[in-house]
């Protein structure tokens, strides 16, 4: 502790004039009394302005004259609500915040969101109630601390250290966002455990683990808290309301796949804010949508699955990392992208975890499509890509062992997904909807692959592709994060979540393509297309908001498919049943339609290779324009194709584009029987 | 010297009454009683048993009142009513709030009885009781006991709270009724204790002008 200490005085003065430089930009009004303090740097703790909030006037007195004691400048309040309004009226004029957990007027986790979301302050609960599940929770919300009551002086003399920290993680963020080439991989797997850590709720358990080695390397104090990890990436500025609004409509202007720090930062045009601010502040509102969906799902009783799931997070937790800075090496993603790419891989696990009961309700009577069938495809399917791309041939064994993972973990996903138990994931959508968005995605893909044969499986591979180049294993990893986002998608349709899912899955084959395609490597170009069509349309559909992000990630697409559809007749099949594998539900048919497709498969190439390029052209455009367009298109392209099977799904789909997410069952069925027919 | 004392008898008792009416100020640190070694009472004792006043106005008893004072916490320490977590609330007494601990305790007292209240209207409204709600307000009480360090009536709530958490209504009924015993036994003794102190501190304020 005291070693604590020094550090923190040494940092002290830094950390003291960041305060008073962002709380500038962020709460003008507040700047000149945090100015006065940061002036005599050397009392640090002194004058820290703490907020206590509780209902019980008994705590509240001895909490007041306990903070008083530690020279701290308290305010103390009653009321969760009004409460919320000091905070907001005045915003900048307190450091941390000491929030009691259950309140008449408004839960202790509820104003912790509020607060975490609006102005980034360092918030501690306090409750009574020790047990486990209560301070999970809130560690969950976002606090950076859960202290016990009865809360002794020495508890409170040390809370400025959360303020202290949460600099140092601003500071130590702006310098990830800034530069997350820099090949600090360290700190960097340290981040991404964070953030899966924070984003799937359902596994926490498991990711303790994690988190507890990240933290013990980080730093030496062992603080959970420490590596709470909304609390630890929020940045300096102060949110305000109408800041937070501006980037929220920001964000909604550009759509949230396509949201991207720097241009978030053009539409704001704030004086003084910087591309980090807005950088972090996305990753937290990114995070804070999940948390929020989350916790509806761990209501649902999830959470009690993790422990069946321990291994495959542990798996998907280390390889994801991997993955992640494979792609932050190869591509440039933003911060958020790679705390969404953790999300996903976290939160797979416990889909996998949920039975495959769920199925049936989604496919009907093609559930009796044996899950392991669509592994085998993919088994199969997955060396031809290989081959076709002769950039993957090295990492081809481990290629085979993801598409046999991510058969299997489809197995279990799309169930999960369908079900009402609805994804691990922060997806807060309802399950119908899920099951919907679901159905929509798989039958775009259906039609993507019919008339593309594009397999979305190799637009999954794209994200794991980098990671083969990295690790071997991460690649089995990697298919499954890419199948995530689709199921992902599907899922959160309903929900902002969802979006943040796709964006993050376009974002990110974006930058893949971009470099990629420059370079030259036709199969990553090529998955990366795959990857970008796919997403792309979901990401229309789900978010009309984001057609112009869209419209870009199409147009990459579209040239990635021009040059990849040639040249990747095979992989196309391949992928084809890869998909269907992950599609689960619909495995069964797919089973059949994958073999159809096989047979057909180079006539299909052939006709695609030259139509191909003119198709995603197409799809980029209209998808610009409406889902609707998409969804005509690719019935056109269904029957130059020739598959009567494939046509039905189509037509189903333009009906799901209209209704948007409530025809899917209707098309699930249509699609199914049809499948089944032929 | 003893051909002074009645006149000095007047004299005290004349700066008696100003002395009361600046208790407050004058005593401020001495408040806190037990564990408060910063003002140590004044040496009085030689002279009281003259005065034919009760003992106490001529502030002689103050080391008494403290001695008893000290041996009621003890018991009450002994028995588990209170723990440590009080005499960080005595610490907490100084001079910008001088009756800090009897302030909080009251305040204390009125919401526990506020609480008590409605847990005994929800274990009495009817078959079914809202235990969800109880819990709630015995989690609370648990905080608030345990801020004060009441660690007995903490540790009926606990119970209490574990029983309504099993909506366990007859244990309930048993807890609250425990509780309420608790809670009455340590409002007498923490009165008591605050009437002790009352005359300590004004045994303690009591201070003759020669000494001054």
């Amino acid at each position: 502790m005291a070693a604590l200490h020094r550090v923190a005085q040494s940092s002290i003065s830094t950390t003291a004039s960041s305060y008073g430089s962002c709380k500038g930009t962020g709460a003008s009004s507040s700047s000149a009394a945090v100015v006065t303090e940061m002036a005599v740097p050397d009392q640090f703790p002194v004058g820290l302005r703490v907020l206590v909030v509780d209902d019980d006037t008994t705590c509240l007195k001895i909490l007041e004259q306990m903070l008083r004691r530690c020279l701290y400048h308290v305010t103390t309040c009653p009321q969760a609500t009004v409460a919320l309004n000091i905070l907001r009226e005045r915003k900048g004029c307190f450091d941390v915040v000491l929030s009691d957990v259950h309140m008449p007027d408004m839960d202790g986790y509820k104003l912790l969101e509020h607060v975490g979301l609006e102005m980034d302050l360092p918030v501690i609960m306090m409750s009574a109630d020790g047990r486990t599940s209560a301070v999970m929770r809130g560690i969950r919300h976002g606090a950076c601390d859960y202290l016990i009551k009865p809360i002794r002086e020495e508890e409170l003399k040390n809370i400025w250290q959360h303020v202290v920290r949460k600099k140092w993680n601003g500071n130590k963020e702006l310098e990830h966002s800034g530069s997350l080439e820099d090949n600090d991989r360290h700190k960097r797997a340290n981040d991404d455990t964070e953030y899966a850590s924070s984003v799937n709720e359902g596994t926490e358990g498991v990711l303790k683990g994690q988190k507890k080695r990240s933290s013990s390397k980080e730093e030496d104090d062992g603080e959970l808290e420490n590596d709470d990890p909304s609390s630890s990436k929020k940045p300096r500025v102060v949110w305000s309301v109408e800041l937070h609004q501006q980037f929220v409509s920001a964000v909604n202007q550009l759509g949230l796949d396509k949201a991207v720090p720097k241009r978030i930062l053009e539409l704001m045009n704030v004086p003084g804010l910087t591309r980090e601010n807005v950088a972090s502040h996305l990753q937290k509102f990114r995070l804070y949508l999940k948390r929020l969906s989350g916790v509806a799902q761990q209501q649902s009783g999830i959470s009690s699955s993790f422990c069946g799931t321990v291994e495959p997070n542990v798996k998907l937790g280390s390889l994801g990392r991997f993955d992640i800075q494979a792609l932050a090496a190869s591509g440039q993603i933003p911060p958020q992208t790679l705390a969404a790419l953790h999300a996903e891989l976290l939160g797979r696990p416990t889909g996998n975890l949920v039975p495959p009961m769920d199925q049936p309700a989604l496919l009907h009577a093609s559930l009796q499509g044996p899950k392991r069938v669509p592994v085998e495809h993919g088994m199969a399917f997955g060396q031809p890509l290989v081959k076709c791309q002769s950039n993957i041939s090295k990492h081809f064994p481990p290629s085979i062992m993801s598409v046999e993972d991510v058969s299997s973990g489809f197995g279990a996903w799309p169930s999960n997904s369908l079900g009402t138990i609805g994804p691990s994931n922060n997806l807060g959508g309802l399950s119908t909807q899920n099951n919907n968005t679901l159905m929509d995605i798989l039958q775009q893909q259906q039609q993507r692959e019919q008339q593309q044969k594009q397999p979305q499986i190799q637009q999954q591979a794209v994200l794991p592709e980098p990671s083969r180049s990295i690790n071997v294993q991460p690649s089995c990893l990697v298919v499954p994060s890419q199948s995530s986002p689709n199921f992902h998608a599907g899922n959160s349709p309903a929900s902002v979540n969802q979006n943040c899912s796709f964006n993050r899955n376009p974002v990110i084959d974006y930058s893949i393509l971009s470099s990629q395609s420059n370079n030259s490597s036709l199969n990553v170009g090529q998955i990366s297309n795959g990857d970008i069509k796919a997403t792309g349309i979901l990401s229309g559909y789900s978010a009309p908001g984001s057609c112009s992000t869209l419209s870009s990630c199409s147009m990459n697409a579209d040239n990635s498919n021009a040059r990849q559809n040639p040249t990747t007749t095979f992989v196309d099949a391949g992928h084809r049943p890869g998909t269907v594998s992950n599609i689960s539900n619909i495995q069964g048919t797919f089973g059949a339609k994958s073999g159809e497709v096989l047979d057909q498969g180079p006539l299909r190439n052939l006709g695609f290779v030259g139509k191909g390029t003119c198709i995603p052209s197409r799809f980029a455009v209209e998808e610009f324009e409406s889902p609707m367009s998409n969804l005509n298109q690719g019935k056109v392209r269904l029957e130059k194709n020739g598959n009567p099977v494939k046509q039905e799904p189509n037509l189903d789909y333009v009906d799901n584009a209209k209704v948007g997410i409530p025809i899917l069952q209707h098309f699930s069925s249509n699609d199914l029987t049809s499948v089944f027919t032929e | 010297m003893t051909d002074m004392l009645p006149a000095a008898g007047s004299c005290r008792v004349g700066l008696m009454s100003q002395r009361r009416i600046n208790l407050p100020q004058q005593t401020a640190r001495e408040v806190t009683g037990y564990g408060d070694r910063r003002s140590p009472p004044p040496a009085l004792l030689c002279r009281g048993s003259k005065t034919g006043l009760p003992v106490w106005m001529l502030g002689l008893g103050a080391d008494r009142l403290r001695a008893d004072m000290n041996r009621l916490l003890a018991l009450l320490f002994h028995q588990g009513v209170l723990d440590e977590q009080f005499l960080q609330l005595q610490q907490l007494q100084d001079e910008s709030s001088p009756n800090f601990v009897s302030e909080v305790v009251n305040i204390y007292f009125h919401e526990s009885e506020k609480l008590l209240r409605n847990l005994r209207g929800l274990l009495m409204e009817r078959e079914f009781s809202d235990y969800k709600k109880m819990g709630i307000h015995l989690n609370q009480f648990v905080g608030s006991s345990s801020s004060i360090g009441a660690k007995r009536v903490r540790n009926v709530c606990v119970a209490f709270r574990a029983a309504s958490e099993q909506n366990n209504r007859a244990g309930c009924f048993r807890a609250l009724e425990l509780l309420e015993h608790e809670y009455c036994y340590l409002k007498n003794k923490l009165h008591e204790l605050f009437q002790i102190e009352q005359q300590r501190v004004l045994a303690a304020g009591i201070r003759y002008p020669m000494q001054n």
